[in-house]
């Protein structure tokens, strides 16, 4: 037996020996509790707003406009899409689109004929209409067969 | 209230009640951090298990989710343009096709392995294969692995294997991965194609080895299926669709 490990002098007269505390390691004990808690709070909801489209929603959404001319410099009829999301339009007589609810930050918008689409990547201000100007669309160098 | 903390600071007593909060604490953490980075738990435990049993039955047998060695008719399938041939335990493409395998269109599994096997071609730009796809009323939605001789541009003289997304039915130009073919056993030889699509990451492998791979989250569930184009001939072998080992 070690001489740390033998009994004190009160517990070899049948005494309840004194509990030993020490209120600073106590309290470091507890200041890891809760800087732990706070940083486990943190970690939870920063996965909860990864795995959901919470984040999407707070930040808001925007306005896309344009126009699209073909190599010809005559309006395209096609479609616009916002990938990733169900968001789309089709141009208008004069090439012209507008596309709303766009959600906020880097999207691809997809300008897009029959056969291929083209992308484009934006940036979209939540709250703002944003004039993407004139596009000119490539169709594909190999036109797939019907 | 800072008299209150400080109390709170020099409570005596509750020890043990406080050790089994910070280990639980830690756990709660360690399962949020791995799950932020996308690490399954259970996977960590089936690989730590498999190490020390140092066998590959521990937690993962390979389970198949849709499977066609193309003894039957081409039933299985869904085609949204041309139609696809099976004859003599093969399924064969041609010209402009796009055919959907219906059991991974139904099926719930968003993580999965595609592997085809004897894949020939045998002429032609090449043949594709569609994942984590879906058919919208707008058209086809989803990633598109291509096996592509024809794709010669960008300095890639024998064509390319890349990776492409589809929306409302129509390819994006720019491919999420590309890289180069060798030019060698393009065609008339047999290939073992294998696409492991797992979260946001997607590795395709010929013949056990890795050819290609990306990462990218547009599209997080959908099945798979075929295509090919212009005056393309391609058979394999058997189609299957599994679960990923990690």
């Amino acid at each position: 037996m070690q001489i740390d490990e033998s009994s004190t002098f009160d517990e070899f007269l049948g005494k309840k020996p004194k509990k030993l505390d020490n209120p600073a390691r106590r309290r470091v004990f507890r200041i890891i509790l809760v800087s732990l808690t706070l940083l486990v709070g943190v970690i939870a909801v920063t996965t909860l707003l990864k795995n959901t489209n919470t984040l999407d929603i707070l930040k808001g959404t925007g306005t896309i406009t344009g126009t699209v001319i073909d190599e010809k410099g005559q309006p395209f009829h096609g479609n616009i899409f916002i990938l990733g999301t169900n968001l789309s339009t089709k141009t208008d007589a004069n090439g012209a689109f507008e596309i709303s609810g766009v959600p906020a930050g880097d999207q691809i918008l997809i300008v897009a004929d029959e056969f291929i689409g083209r992308d484009f990547t934006i940036q979209v201000v939540s709250a703002s209409r944003m004039q993407m100007g004139q596009i000119k669309f490539q169709p594909t160098a190999i036109a797939p067969a019907p | 209230m800072k008299k209150n903390f400080r109390k709170l600071l020099n409570l005596r007593g509750q020890g043990l009640v406080e050790y089994a909060l910070l280990i639980s604490l830690l756990v709660v953490g360690a399962v949020l951090v791995l799950n932020l980075f996308g690490i399954s738990v259970s996977d960590v435990y089936c690989n730590v298990s498999r190490s020390i049993s140092n066998s590959q039955e521990v937690c993962a047998a390979e389970k198949i989710y849709c499977e066609d060695t193309f003894d039957g008719s081409v039933g299985g399938w869904k085609p949204v343009s041309g139609t696809a041939k099976v004859s003599d335990g093969q399924m064969c493409l041609s010209n402009y096709m796009q055919t959907l395998n219906q059991c991974s269109m139904k099926s719930s599994e968003t993580d999965y392995v595609i592997n085809m096997n004897d894949v020939v071609l045998t002429q032609g730009n090449g043949y594709g294969v569609y994942f984590r796809s879906t058919l919208t009323n707008k058209g086809l939605d989803g990633y598109v692995f291509q096996y592509d001789p024809g794709a010669t541009g960008n300095g890639n003289k024998n064509g390319a294997y890349l990776i492409r997304r589809w929306v409302g039915g129509v390819e994006v130009t720019t491919p999420i991965a590309i890289a180069p073919m060798s030019g060698k056993e393009t065609y008339n030889v047999p290939h073992d194609i294998k696409i492991v699509v797992n979260g946001d990451s997607y590795t395709v492998f010929m013949d056990g080895k890795q050819i290609l791979s990306a990462k990218d989250s547009t599209y997080p569930t959908g099945g798979s299926g075929l295509r090919s184009w212009d005056s393309t001939n391609a058979c394999l072998g058997d189609f299957s669709i599994g679960q990923v080992l990690r």
